[in-house]
């Protein structure tokens, strides 16, 4: 449903350079550099697929959502939504997309919701019986009761927040951009939504781009996710793999019994995997996935072990580290 | 173009300044008050200290009426306020959502434009009322009923001429970080060439054959000369059609604009 | 008072090198003022078309006169305009409270702090409008006369700027400035008509209680009718009799505000 094929974008900003003399210069000549927001992009984005765009503020997530709902245009290369080019915005196109922006209100600020909806009504021209279905569908799923009335700018940010779902929704796109959907809400309507987000692509499966700084939403929503840097992909692919591929190890912690049995020897656990801590209580060690029953087995032979736990990597640091451009386990 | 939407757009628009507050209201007919006050005096000395019986061609009631009728319409046509919905939408990067709409652009900042229309309207038509309540209607002036309705269309055709006109010095908005400037330096233009100031019929022979080149006559001084019955029936059909024309004009010269800068155009942030 | 000093000479370094920053909208200024020069010395030139005098004053005293408006309009853009635009804003969105926290004047800090630079072009142009219908005007003009107009027009370009304050402080209580806004430049036109074309009751209002003849319709007769005591007296009188009711009106808003907000 999404295919995009070396999409790049440049900015053009304006150089800047301090003093008051460099400034007056300005005003008749100016420097500029280009900035890469997003560099050759390729991927593509299947019916009811929720794919997750992690990557640092500035790498260029917001820059692709903008291009592939046709806001923007590219500086070059090809992407086809629904099989229609985005930035040509047929109407045919658009009456099939919707995007979300946590961070920018799209509904008409003074008016109240209810309002707002009988405005998307008439601009999608969503015929009379679809339209009161889905919003019912929509309200129920949101849990919405009377904030439908009240005018938008008095709403809550979350109340807001699900104004916006259901806004963006009512015409039943088949391929949903969420730039961000969560920010800045509790962690009640943050839930509250990824359910909401989960139980609406298992009723119509559109495709669904999502980005988010919360590796919860990413955990929950997303099986595939897309990692940029700089404005390159550089991973795509399964969320477990990211763990297989970039934190091929798992974490055994053991709690010791004070006094009894051996002392514990940093140098000679080492064989089993990294030890991370070693004291007379206390051992942690970060051992390939392979080979972890067997050095949690030694462990518990050699030690007094009052308690014994193995933990998969956060996920979160292995993608951080990912985004930074470190795969690989700093020793 | 989809009526159906239009005219819900515009009702939306309309219902919200319906819902302003009094002192808003209270205010904008002070506005008016003051603006009239202004004018009279100023003729008023004109007449006085030339000792002139008139002055290009306008007696003192008249150019009264004019002066009132310019006010009146005027508001209606400028629709309100000074125009900047579009360049606020290209700054603040609102363009989007309407992007990602599948409709026309202009139609929607169009349709919230007339929506102010009606208000206005009845606005000066109640103002006009009670101007002629208070003065009655000069003898001097051929102003029938007739001639007012005649005025309507040309009215809403200045409307819809001004917002054209408008387009261009918004759009540059894509280039510029602030096009204020620009929005009440077309303010300063219309209101002097398109007689908004004082009537066209003033200038020196050679301006006003200028003058009757441009658009600007439009917004103004031809609604004006209609309402008073000072236009015949051929005069205006040819300016309706003559100002509908230059709407059309306006229109393709913003299209290159509109194209090249919508290509530039980065939803403000990356 | 040293240290208000120090501040706007901050105040004034930001604001260069912000405009400087958006060059278009510098040259567009440059453009707008030019053209709203142009256009109120032509609307005067078209009446004087028809008439000799206009308010008892000739079509070169008309220009000395309106150009003395220029450079006041000219100030008021560059030093105070910004900030009564953004005053409104702050109080409707609750943006003060960061302002009245600052161990500094409220009214200072929020009248001054943003100076538009984009602007100084247009004064020096209007100056140079104001020193050009002085040196073309044919008849004789003292020194004194002239200092005295210089003097007053500065004298105005204050009292214009307390007048606007006095139209933007309902904010604090309507919350909606759109509309005061609109009355301030309605009213502010008869700033820019001679005072001696209104008559009766309504002159006597300008030149006292809303004193917007006093701007630079007095000053400009100063000039040009010599500076009788009882005229300086008065300018200035009515100058400080506002400028008094504007700081009285200004800390009646803020002790609203402040207990208004929660």
């Amino acid at each position: 449903m999404i295919k995009v094929q070396n999409l790049r974008k440049v900015f053009r900003v304006h150089k800047r350079e301090p003093g008051l003399t460099s400034s007056i210069r300005a005003l008749f000549r100016r420097e500029w550099i280009e900035k890469v927001a997003v560099s050759g992009s390729t991927f593509s984005v299947a019916e009811g697929e929720i794919v997750g765009l992690i990557g640092a503020n500035g790498a260029g997530k917001t820059t692709l959502l903008k291009m592939l709902s046709g806001i923007i245009h590219p500086t070059s290369g090809e992407a086809r939504v629904l099989g229609s080019i985005p930035w040509k915005r047929e109407n045919s196109f658009r009456t099939q997309i919707a995007l979300i922006m946590g961070q920018k209100a799209q509904l008409w600020w003074d008016l109240p919701a209810a309002d707002c909806f009988l405005l998307l009504r008439e601009i999608y021209r969503i015929p009379e019986d679809r339209y009161r279905k889905n919003l019912g569908r929509l309200i129920s799923m949101l849990n919405i009761g009377n904030e439908m009335n009240v005018q938008i700018r008095r709403l809550s940010l979350g109340e807001r927040m699900k104004m916006e779902l259901i806004a963006a929704l009512l015409h039943s796109p088949r391929v949903v951009f969420l730039d961000e959907p969560t920010i800045g809400l509790d962690l009640t309507t943050q839930r509250a939504i990824r359910d909401f987000i989960l139980e609406y692509r298992a009723e119509l499966s559109p495709a669904m781009l999502l980005t988010s700084h919360y590796m919860e939403d990413i955990q929950r929503l997303c099986k595939r996710i897309i990692i940029l840097r700089e404005g390159s992909i550089v991973y795509d692919g399964s969320l477990r793999r990211v763990i297989e591929e970039y934190a091929p190890y798992k974490e055994i912690l053991v709690h010791l019994r004070r006094g009894i049995g051996a002392v514990p020897d940093a140098e000679d656990l080492s064989r089993l995997g990294d030890v991370v801590e070693c004291s007379e209580t206390q051992v942690k060690i970060r051992a390939p996935r392979d080979r972890i029953a067997e050095a949690a087995n030694e462990l518990l032979q050699r030690f007094s072990v009052a308690d014994l736990s193995i933990d998969e990597p956060e996920i979160g640091d292995t993608i951080e580290r990912i985004m930074a451009g470190r795969p690989e386990e700093p020793r | 173009m989809r009526p159906g939407l239009f005219i819900h757009l515009m009702s939306i628009e309309t219902r919200k300044l319906f819902s302003y507050r009094v002192d808003f209201w209270v205010t904008t007919v002070v506005n008016m008050v003051v603006t009239l006050i202004v004018f009279w005096y100023l003729w008023e000395a004109m007449f006085q200290e030339s000792g002139a019986s008139t002055i290009g061609g306008w007696s003192l009631p008249g150019i009264l009426t004019y002066s009132v009728l310019i006010s009146l319409s005027g508001r209606v046509i400028r629709g309100g306020d000074l125009q900047m919905a579009i360049s606020t939408d290209i700054y603040e990067g609102s363009l989007s959502r309407f992007l990602l709409y599948p409709s026309r652009y202009f139609f929607f900042k169009y349709a919230q434009q007339a929506g102010a229309v009606l208000p206005e309207l009845l606005q000066s038509i109640a103002m006009g009322a009670l101007i002629v309540l208070v003065y009655g209607i000069p003898t001097e002036v051929p102003v029938t009923a007739t001639s007012l309705l005649m005025a309507l269309p040309t009215i809403l055709i200045g409307h819809l001429l001004f917002f054209m006109l408008s387009v261009i010095p918004q759009l540059v908005a894509f280039w510029a970080e602030n096009v204020w400037s620009l929005s009440v330096l077309l303010r300063f233009i219309t209101m002097l060439l398109g007689g908004g100031m004082l009537p066209l019929s003033l200038f020196p022979e050679w301006a006003q054959s200028i003058l009757a080149w441009m658009p600007f006559i439009y917004l103004y001084d031809f609604p004006a000369r209609v309402a008073m019955g000072l236009v015949t029936q051929a005069q205006w059909l040819e300016g309706m059609l003559l100002s509908l024309l230059w709407c059309g004009i306006t229109a393709l010269l913003a299209v290159p604009f509109w194209r090249r800068g919508e290509l530039q155009y980065t939803g403000v942030g990356i | 008072m040293r240290r208000y000093l120090r501040l706007y000479l901050y105040f004034l370094r930001f604001s260069f090198s912000r405009a400087l920053e958006y060059r278009m909208d510098f040259w567009f200024r440059i453009v707008m003022d030019t053209t709203f020069y142009a256009v109120e010395l032509l609307f005067f030139t078209v009446l004087y078309q028809h008439t000799k005098l206009l308010g008892g004053w000739t079509l070169d005293q008309v220009f000395i006169f309106v150009s003395g408006y220029l450079v006041i309009d000219a100030i008021h853009m560059t030093v105070f305009s910004n900030n009564m635009w953004w005053l409104s804003i702050f109080v409707n969105k609750g943006d003060l409270d960061y302002y009245l926290v600052r161990p500094v004047s409220s009214l200072f800090f929020l009248s001054t702090r943003d100076f538009a630079a984009n602007s100084f072009v247009n004064l020096l142009m209007a100056g140079g409008i104001l020193a050009w219908s002085l040196i073309r005007y044919p008849g004789t003009l003292g020194s004194t006369n002239i200092t005295w107009f210089l003097f007053l027009v500065l004298n105005g370009a204050f009292l214009y700027y307390i007048l606007h304050m006095c139209f933007i402080i309902p904010v604090f209580w309507t919350h909606t400035s759109r509309g005061m806004v609109m009355a301030f430049f309605a009213v502010g036109k008869m700033m820019e008509r001679p005072d001696q074309i209104f008559r009766g009751w309504l002159r006597r209002v300008l030149v006292t209680v809303l004193p917007l003849s006093v701007v630079v319709s007095l000053p400009a007769r100063v000039l040009f009718e010599g500076p009788t005591p009882e005229k300086i007296v008065h300018i200035l009188g009515v100058t400080a009799c506002a400028f008094l009711f504007m700081a009285w009106f200004w800390r009646l808003a803020l002790r609203s505000y402040s207990s208004a907000s929660s």
